[in-house]
């Protein structure tokens, strides 16, 4: 007995002299001595639902500080920590309590970077600061209304992502089974729900076509369980927001404007007045059986899964184009004989059921994420120094955001790229660089992808990127700072709301024309004050950024 | 001994229940082992099956191999809960015994003392300034030191002591003894079921815990992480994953992680297992 | 006579009419206290059609535009009374550099302003003309651009030459704790003839422009400047250039001592001397040290090495953070941290008044959910663990016994994520086992995840599933504590196995199951939230009258983050008050029945 203990002892000195020595070979954030060498450290905590380490970010940062050391004369250390969007939350708050940051990168919205950090008065005044970067300030300067709050204060840096990044994949074997077609110009007359289409084809191209595509391919296509997958903010993103000139429920709208053309009733999308049809739609879709069980709370993967096994037709969930491409090979594996493409913004129509001229998919907000910086971070200079230099030239943000070129990339065309033939089948299965010391989505700036996509897939790609698209008025606003008394009776209008109203539609339980006018006017009524501050705030900007 | 009938039949019908009991434990253990080695395919198209379909090892290959800093992981975690455990053993069975003797003044203060701490917690964010502020952040010891200690298992040593009969002390002939002595030679020895207990509790609890890891270890130092916060990286990367990468088995890695992770814990419990079904100790000390 | 009543009338209309036209008179004083809360003393000249109620309107006014800028209550209006020929109006405020809606402010110490960037360079760009008016939005929703360039510099009191840029430097001489900054940019509160502050120290350096020292004392005069002012007028916006009068300038001074925590020291050391001089002369002392008490200790004094090592692990690991429940009673920002952020309203209550009344919070169903979920685990969980212990251990030794009973182990270790996998699998309405079971037999498909009464049920039959046989440990290891001889004792007096498990085996698990009843009273306002979020999923609007407990309120808040810090703390602490109260009530109930208790 004493023996072993002695052992076990042994054991766990010899152990616990591993772990500490472990420790400390490496050196902490602070900088090391010296005159002009001094090597500043720089902690950037990014948020990210995408971004993981792989095995040659080291690698790639100590070219890229190598290179910033030859063009600037700065020697940097890019101390870049990525955490999945909700470990960010946990951590962000400890860090900002204890003052150990320099940065922070997150998206723009419902529980990001604008409501975590910036909120928090905790960031850093940059409207002086950056146009002495000429580069990042010639970049950027567009969008800089994204982080500047209304009297003119600058709290972030934008990035800059493509507007056009949604669409809609759907199965065309499925859609040739019921008689409908992408191609232009057949105009048949399918007959009843359930009669086989036999020959004749029809074009689609609005959305009461869509709809009786929907009907068609349930009654028709026994295996199918529901035509149409995506969560209600997708589908409103994409299928029922050119129709009904709609942003949905996750949207700020101006429901009306005065003689003056200052809006005078600014409101969450939910209970907007033109929020009403599509909410409608959406119950009746679901209350048919044309859209899929749980679509609100579903998990993504078994989304995925239905479509991938053929249940369902039409596919929104997360749509963004690279995404919904490698969900199509998925299913293609699967199901050889599938085909697929990416449907073009469908076309509204009037009450009498004539086209209109109204489409187009949700524009994404170019500034969908920033960099904010500590207010008493002594590193702000060498940050903007660093997003400068990548501004600066597009070599240095692809080495950033894409790592070595001829190593990890080799360009193959313009905004495409392969990997060196070597090391081909291991980069596919475990990328090489994860992109982190990018920092900032520039797509606008440079945008490069995989090259291995087939003529057709090119094909949906330009689709999407030349969609016409529908940009919402609200864009660019950051609506923070609500008083805390409001604020809760917000939440509580909400809660209510979503409870009553919302799920209950999107469940297909509750015919909302029962409901959401009453609803809807007791959420006028409980967040009165917050619909005053929200239509005040609205415009506030506008006439700020005139 | 002759077995009367009805002993028999309640033997028969305890038998059963367990069986039956014990079969829907199982199963879903069963439906994640079948998982862990299914392809994308065919968990897609038939998801959960008690066997796989297709059997592919590549979840596994993932979990243990493509991340570098695995076998790195399992050290870190096993020095983390063969420490831990130890001193939390040793600090909750000293104060336990502590408590147990009467002539101990202040008893009734440690006991107060230990208790609150059960029922009042001040946040995290205070918890981590502590915590970095005693300069521990980036090292295994602020995982190990805050976790060292629990009420709840001092509370459980304390109530077996109080049951151990004071002829134990008599029969080892240690009338006069020092404290150090009556715990060592008498004490410890009768409570290897309460001490094997703890063990089996705090050493889960150890195996487990990422979440002091995500506050305290950050992304520069992942060769000191332990198991769980390598494993719930690869979770993440592994749904995160999109794009490019059209043939990952999500689900299988999820699953395989699992596996991994308990397997440890699994094997390890029948090797105390003899402790909890002999009463053979007891009785050995009496002589 | 008529006529001259008239013409009275009319004389007087025109005096005050005349009176109307000319612009009030507003004089400010302000009184600071170190942490830049304090008392604004108004005097606004009497002026015809004026009247009381007109500027308590006014006042009010003021105050609720302050309170929504700043996202909270700043202002309070203490009194408004006539005195002489002018109404003077004495408004207490929170910390002023917090306060938005009078102008841009900052108070703070000397190394808090100058370990930021934009504060040091605050000085050098004032002086150069460049008036920063971030954080300028006034009461009324305006927002000013100052275009005029007007110079501001720098003068010591004690004579001493200083330049503005001196202080963009972070090694300056004066970012000390010890001195305090405050900086003011004031525009668009119009009739406002002078401005007055007063510091709890002496000046030491102060913004020369409209402005003269007397003391501690700082008066300025407003300046008119050019500005572009946005805003928002009967509701509609407007942009509109114009001349406003504006307040801009700094002053860094030096708090004189502060000896309150002297005294509080001094008066604590004279007591705990007068005791002990009290002690000696009545040789109280020499008693305590002769008694058997002290003896006992020192007998002892190894037991107090004993729980040396776990006393040092409670106070830095448990009770160092339990100040942080202060934040409970406070409006916890990252800028104040703990100490520094302000106390909450209603004498620090608010959050646990939103809690308890809020319609929004829904105490009354959380608290329903959280206690009758914790009930029914409790009823269903804990005999079952008593009882599966009881049947293990009736088996006969062997590798069946073995396998069991590590089995029945397994599902404690599978986590909740995956747990809610496998529930999934079972009863989702698209396509589940249970719904297609119901199905087959001809009935109806339930919807369970949109069904809130299915799941008190659904919530304990997976606790049970996951916990039975892990809790069955503490049970077996107390049977195997009892005395084998018992068992012998009582067969040879011809009882039963059946009778020897209540007459041997369960008495000898009581002071076991008697602690585990304790330990698990406290758990009946606690709750499992790892278990819902897992399977419901954190919105899941439908479950709600079921599904929401304690914790979901404590994640939603945690959810916005830092700012919910103090509700969330808040919430916790009932949680834990509840706890305590049901602990002792059950320690004293079991004590009652002859078993011991916690304590």
């Amino acid at each position: 007995m004493r023996k072993l203990l002695i052992l076990i002892l042994t054991l766990i000195m010899a152990l616990s002299a591993v772990a500490c020595g472990e420790e400390s070979v490496q050196s902490g954030s602070s900088d090391s001595a010296g005159g002009d060498d001094t090597v500043h450290t720089v902690t950037i905590y990014v948020s990210s639902g995408e971004m993981s380490a792989k095995n040659d970010d080291a690698y790639v940062k100590s070219k890229i500080e190598e290179k910033f050391y030859q063009d600037r004369g700065i020697k940097i250390n890019l101390d870049v920590q990525v955490y999945s969007e909700s470990d960010f939350n946990d951590v962000m708050s400890n860090k900002m309590a204890s003052n150990s940051w320099d940065a922070a990168v997150g998206y723009i919205g419902q529980a990001g970077i604008d409501e975590i950090v910036i909120s928090q008065n905790v960031c850093m005044e940059l409207s002086d600061m950056i146009p002495l970067y000429d580069n990042l300030y010639s970049l950027v300067q567009d969008e800089l209304t994204a982080t500047t709050t209304i009297d003119g204060s600058v709290w972030g840096i934008p990035s800059l992502e493509f507007s056009n990044q949604y669409g809609v994949l759907v199965r065309t074997d499925y859609m040739a089974r019921v008689g409908y077609t992408v191609e232009a110009g057949h105009s048949d007359d399918l007959g009843p729900i359930d009669a086989k289409p036999n020959g004749k084809l029809k074009t689609l191209v609005t959305i009461a076509d869509f709809e009786d595509m929907m009907y068609r391919m349930k009654a028709q296509i026994p295996e199918i369980t529901a035509p149409l997958s995506g969560y209600p903010w997708d589908v409103e993103s994409t299928l029922t927001v050119g129709p009904f000139s709609n942003s949905g429920y996750t949207f700020k709208v101006v429901e009306s404007t005065g003689d003056s053309g200052a809006a005078t009733s600014v409101v969450p999308g939910q209970i907007a007045e033109s929020y009403y049809e599509t909410i409608c739609l959406e119950y009746k879709w679901s209350h048919d059986g044309l859209w899929e069980e749980e679509c609100y709370t579903g998990q993504k993967d078994k989304k995925i899964q239905s479509f991938v096994n053929g249940k369902t037709a039409i596919f929104t969930v997360d749509p963004e184009i690279t995404k919904l491409i490698s969900v199509a090979r998925k299913c293609k594996a699967a199901n050889p004989n599938a085909t697929f493409t990416i449907l073009e913004p469908l076309y509204g129509v009037d009450e009498n059921g004539n086209k209109t001229d109204k489409r187009g998919y949700m524009a994404k907000q170019k500034a969908s994420s920033c960099l904010v910086i500590n207010k008493r971070s002594s590193k702000n200079e060498v940050i903007l120094e660093y997003l400068d230099w990548l501004a600066s030239e597009k070599a240095n943000y692809d080495l950033a955001t894409y790592g070595v070129e001829n190593e990890h990339w080799i360009s193959s065309g313009e905004g495409k790229y392969v990997y060196p033939a070597n090391k081909k089948d291991r980069y596919e299965t475990n990328p090489p660089y994860s992109g982190m010391y990018g920092l900032l989505k520039w797509q606008e700036y440079s945008y490069k992808l995989y090259d291995h996509y087939t003529a057709e897939e090119y094909g949906w790609i330009d689709t999407v990127r030349n969609a016409p698209t529908f940009k919402n008025v609200c864009e660019n606003m950051l609506f923070i700072g609500e008083p805390t008394d409001m604020a809760l009776n917000h939440q509580t209008a909400e809660n209510d709301f979503f409870q009553d109203c919302l799920v209950k539609a999107w469940n297909g339980v509750v015919d909302p024309s029962t409901t959401f006018i009453a609803q809807a006017q007791r959420y006028r009524t409980t967040a009165a004050e917050y619909l005053t501050w929200l239509t005040n705030q609205y415009n506030l900007y506008t006439i700020s950024r005139k | 001994m002759v077995k009367s009938k009805s002993a028999r039949v309640a033997n028969v019908l305890n038998i059963a229940v367990i069986s039956l009991l014990t079969l829907t434990f199982i199963i879903p253990v069963i439906l994640i082992l079948s998982a862990s080695v299914s392809t994308a395919n065919s968990f897609a198209q038939y998801g959960y099956t008690l066997i796989p379909q297709e059997i592919d090892f590549f979840a596994y290959q993932y979990v243990l191999f493509s991340n570098s800093l695995f076998v790195r992981a399992l050290g870190n975690s096993i020095f983390v809960t063969v420490v831990g455990t130890l001193m939390m053993v040793a600090n909750c069975a000293l104060y336990a015994f502590a408590l147990v003797q009467k002539d101990f003044v202040g008893k009734k203060l440690c006991s107060i003392i230990a208790i609150f701490t059960m029922l009042f917690a001040g946040g995290t964010i205070p918890y981590y300034l502590v915590v970095t502020g005693l300069g521990l952040e980036n090292s295994l010891w602020s995982i190990i030191l805050p976790g060292s200690i629990s009420a709840w298992n001092i509370l459980l040593m304390r109530n077996f002591f109080n049951n151990i009969p004071p002829s134990l002390t008599e029969a080892a002939g240690l009338d006069g003894a020092s404290h150090v002595q009556v715990l060592v030679k008498v004490v410890l020895p009768t409570s290897f079921p309460v001490i094997a207990t703890v063990i089996l509790f705090t050493a889960v609890g150890f195996w487990n815990n990422w979440f002091g890891p995500l506050l305290f270890i950050d992304k520069n130092h992942r060769e000191i992480a332990p198991i769980q916060s390598i494993l719930r990286e690869v979770v993440q990367d592994a749904s995160a994953i999109v794009g490019q990468n059209t043939d990952l088995p999500t689900e299988a890695i999820k699953n395989a992680t699992v596996v991994v992770a308990t397997l440890p814990i699994v094997i390890v419990y029948p090797v105390l297992q003899k402790y909890f079904i002999n009463g053979v100790i007891l009785g050995s000390v009496k002589e | 006579m008529k006529l001259k009543s008239i013409i009275k009338t009319i004389v007087i209309m025109t005096i005050a009419l005349a009176i109307l036209t000319m612009t009030g008179c507003i004089n400010v004083h302000t009184t600071f206290e170190k942490d830049g809360s304090g008392e604004c003393t108004v005097v606004i000249q009497k002026q015809e059609g004026v009247d009381k109620s007109a500027i308590e309107k006014n006042l009010e006014k003021i105050c609720s535009g302050v309170a929504t800028q700043s996202q909270r209550e700043r202002l309070e209006i203490k009194s408004l009374e006539e005195k002489g020929d002018s109404f003077v109006a004495v408004i207490k405020f929170k910390p002023i550099a917090d306060t938005k809606g009078l102008g841009s402010f900052s108070f703070e110490t000397g190394t808090s302003f100058g370990t930021q960037l934009v504060q040091r360079n605050l000085f050098s760009q004032l002086s150069k003309g460049v008036i920063p008016t971030r954080n300028l939005v006034n009461y009324n929703n305006s927002t000013f651009k100052i275009s005029e360039k007007v110079a501001v510099n720098p003068k010591t009191t004690s004579g001493e030459e200083i330049l503005a840029d001196d202080f963009k430097s972070n090694t300056n001489a004066y970012y000390t704790e010890e001195n305090y900054f405050f900086t003011f940019v004031i525009c668009g509160i119009e009739n406002v003839t002078s401005l007055t502050f007063e510091f709890p120290g002496e000046i030491l350096v102060y913004s020369d422009f409209n402005a003269t020292i007397d003391g501690n004392k700082l008066t300025v005069l407003p300046q008119k400047v050019t500005a572009q002012e946005t805003g928002i007028k009967n509701g509609e916006p407007f942009i509109q250039v114009g001349e406003y009068s504006a307040f801009i300038g700094y002053v860094v001074f030096k708090p004189s001592f502060d000896f309150t925590p002297y005294i509080i020291i001094g008066a604590i050391v004279l007591i705990v001397g007068a005791l002990i001089t009290l002690g000696f002369t009545t040789g109280a002392f020499k008693k305590f040290f002769k008694s058997k008490t002290w003896g006992k200790m020192v007998k002892n004094k190894v037991l107090y090495l004993f729980v040396l090592p776990g006393l040092i692990i409670f106070a830095l690991f448990n009770y160092a953070p339990m100040v942080g429940i202060i934040v409970a009673f406070k409006n916890y920002t990252v800028d104040g941290g703990i100490f520094g952020s302000e106390w909450a309203n209603n004498f620090g209550f608010e959050h646990f008044i939103t809690l308890f009344t809020h319609p929004g919070s829904e105490f009354g169903m959380i608290l329903r959910n959280t206690v009758l979920m914790a009930i029914l685990k409790f009823v269903v969980c804990f005999p079952a663990a008593i009882i599966l212990a009881l049947m293990f251990n009736a088996l006969k030794n062997g590798f069946f016994k073995k396998a069991v009973q590590t089995i029945s182990y397994l599902p404690y270790f599978v986590s909740w994520v995956v747990v809610s996998n496998i529930v999934y699998l079972l009863l989702t309405s698209n396509g589940g086992i249970i719904n297609q079971v119901i199905v087959a037999f001809g009935g109806e498909k339930i919807r369970f995840y949109s069904e809130p009464q299915y799941w008190w049920g659904i919530i304990t039959i997976t606790s049970l599933w996951k916990s039975v046989g892990w809790g069955t440990i503490v049970y077996l290891a107390a049977i195997t504590a009892i005395n084998p001889d018992l068992y012998e004792a009582a067969s040879i007096d011809g009882a039963t196995p059946w009778r020897q498990l209540w007459t041997v085996t369960l008495p000898g698990m009581m002071p076991v199951i008697g602690i585990q009843l304790i330990l698990n009273a406290g758990n009946l306002i606690k709750d499992d939230f790892d278990q819902i979020f897992s399977l419901v999923g954190e919105s899941n609007y439908e479950l709600r009258e079921v599904t929401e407990v304690f914790s979901s309120l404590v994640y939603r808040n945690l959810q916005g983050g830092p700012k919910g810090f103090s509700s969330s703390t808040a919430i916790s602490l009932v949680q834990s008050i509840i706890s305590l109260g049901l602990v002792v009530g059950a320690d004293v109930i079991v004590r009652k029945t002859d078993n011991p208790g916690l304590w």
